[in-house]
């Protein structure tokens, strides 16, 4: 094992400094162009804040070399970490979404956007107008026309 | 030019400029850029650009944008790039730069999820009747659903319905449909596949069309037999295939399906002439899952032709429901023609025999 692993440094949203290894930094491929020049200065990352930086820190570190792994207990103990780690209000899942969406990571967008589609599965539309905090901007009329052009809408 | 894609061959531009390889163009517009310091790349590769007089940059997400026009300008007239330091910019010929980002067009960007990207990535997890469910949320969803790349459909959730509504409200779904390409179509729990077979091949015709990458299809348990239709296997995009109780045509007399090959295995050989093609002719194909014994004669047919450099190109390798560890042996001269093959999963029908090491 080489004794110094060269550390990249994030800045969030709200000037929060984090540091990362390199090998975690090189899973974002948005910045993965920015970390394989050198770049030695805090990488500004001005759509994500600091508590939501250490949360996708927090699982990239973790997930990193685990999910390739063929024993299956890691792959257990990760699954079951993974539970855990998603236990957050709403709001930070989705705010979990926008930062793995942003910074392209692959393993974390997917996770997070199966964990809200699991929870709006079988709900119904009034429920996930809630999840979504969308309100219906639609008229009673609207709403009753496309209701009608599905035999999926009918009902709900 | 649409997304970081776009910068991937801007960086090229740049790469090659000893060649003196220069962008013609006089307009260039640039899509859904994610990262605003890719900009230093768009300023780098705007240098061998030198007839562009009007530039676009559109920004995925939120950003500052009166902020980053500054420091393109900056940029441009002070030859200041903030990532090749050396790199001279001299690039006085733009006239016209546009930035816009999602901030303007969407001054509700506190409802966040819907606002980005992420709201197709969303979508592209859910079952078609919650993704049509959410048309009715509000009118800026109500057209969102049609884009996703990601068809599934399970068609034993919709109990209630007859055979007949299932399928027609599936068309319709694929009628309204208008993103560029099917990434993922997953079909599972369908049903009579004999009486049905003309529809099913339609919609897998269709996905073939749109540049299917990963196709699942799921024949709820029966007697019948789906029968893939022919042109999946010349079907290059595809690389992840899952099929349960379906099977191919056979190249002589007529449809035998490998299932029934299973249960006679006679003149197995020669029938799965059309299997072997798919599985190793089909360089794209990284995944690779089967399930039944006779799909070893399939994979030991492929070794067979070892001899004229046949081989299984697949990465992922996925055997499920193999009868007992007798098996192994077979599985053990597959794999020796299969030389690309990093992850084999193996899933047992009945007694499981974990940790039996046989290679």
């Amino acid at each position: 094992m080489s004794s110094k692993k060269k550390v990249i440094t994030l800045r969030s949203s709200d000037g929060e400094i984090f540091e990362v290894e390199e090998a975690v930094a090189l899973e974002w491929l948005t910045i993965k162009p920015l970390v394989e020049s050198g770049c030695t200065d805090a990488i500004p990352l001005p759509q994500v804040t600091g508590n939501i930086l250490a949360k996708v820190i927090e699982y990239c570190k973790k997930h990193i070399g685990a999910s390739e792994s063929e024993d299956r207990k890691i792959l257990y103990e990760l699954e079951s970490w993974d539970a855990d780690f998603i236990k957050v209000d709403q709001g930070t899942l989705f705010d979990l979404i926008r930062a793995a969406d942003y910074l392209t990571i692959k393993t974390l967008f997917e996770f997070t956007c199966q964990t809200v589609a699991d929870t709006i599965k079988h709900k119904t539309i009034e429920e996930v107008r809630h999840i979504f905090r969308e309100s219906n901007d639609f008229t009673p009329e609207e709403e009753k026309e496309i209701r009608g052009k599905s035999w999926w809408l009918q009902g709900l | 030019m649409v997304g970081n894609t776009a910068i991937q061959v801007l960086l090229n531009y740049k790469g090659n400029r000893d060649f003196s390889l220069q962008l013609k163009c006089r307009h260039l517009t640039i899509l859904n850029l994610s990262y605003k310091y890719y900009l230093g790349y768009v300023a780098a590769a705007l240098e061998c650009a030198p007839n562009v007089e009007k530039l676009v940059i559109d920004f995925a997400c939120r950003t500052h944008t009166g902020e980053i026009s500054d420091f393109l300008l900056q940029g441009i007239s002070q030859t200041k790039d903030p990532f090749s330091n050396k790199k001279s910019l001299k690039a006085g010929h733009i006239r016209n730069i546009e930035i816009t980002g999602l901030l303007e067009r969407a001054p509700n960007v506190e409802t966040l999820v819907i606002d980005f990207a992420p709201s197709h990535g969303l979508l592209s997890f859910l079952d078609v009747k919650d993704v049509v469910k959410t048309s009715v949320l509000s009118k800026r969803w109500s057209s969102l659903w049609t884009q996703t790349s990601a068809i599934s459909i399970d068609f034993q959730d919709v109990v209630h319905a007859l055979c007949e509504d299932r399928i027609s409200s599936f068309d319709w779904f694929l009628l309204q449909w208008t993103a560029p390409a099917i990434h993922k179509f997953h079909l599972c729990g369908l049903l009579c596949p004999v009486h049905m077979k003309d529809r099913f091949d339609l919609w897998i015709r269709f996905a073939v069309g749109q540049s299917i990458v990963d196709l699942r299809i799921n024949v709820f348990q029966c007697n019948e037999v789906y029968v893939l239709p022919r042109v999946l296997l010349g079907c290059e995009s595809l690389m992840d295939l899952r099929l349960s109780s379906c099977g191919f045509p056979s190249f002589a007399n007529g449809m035998v399906d490998l299932v029934n090959m299973y249960h006679t295995m006679k003149g197995v050989l020669s029938n799965l002439y059309y299997v072997e093609k798919f599985m190793v002719g089909n360089d794209a194909l990284k995944d690779v899952a089967v399930s039944c014994l006779v799909y070893f004669q399939v994979l030991r047919n492929c070794m067979g032709n070892g001899g004229f450099s046949l081989q299984l190109k697949c990465r992922h390798l996925t055997i499920s429901t193999l009868a007992n560890v007798y098996s192994y042996g077979r599985i053990a001269e597959v794999l020796e023609c299969a030389p690309y093959v990093e992850k084999l999963f193996i899933d047992f029908a009945r007694k499981r025999c974990p940790g039996v090491c046989f290679l």
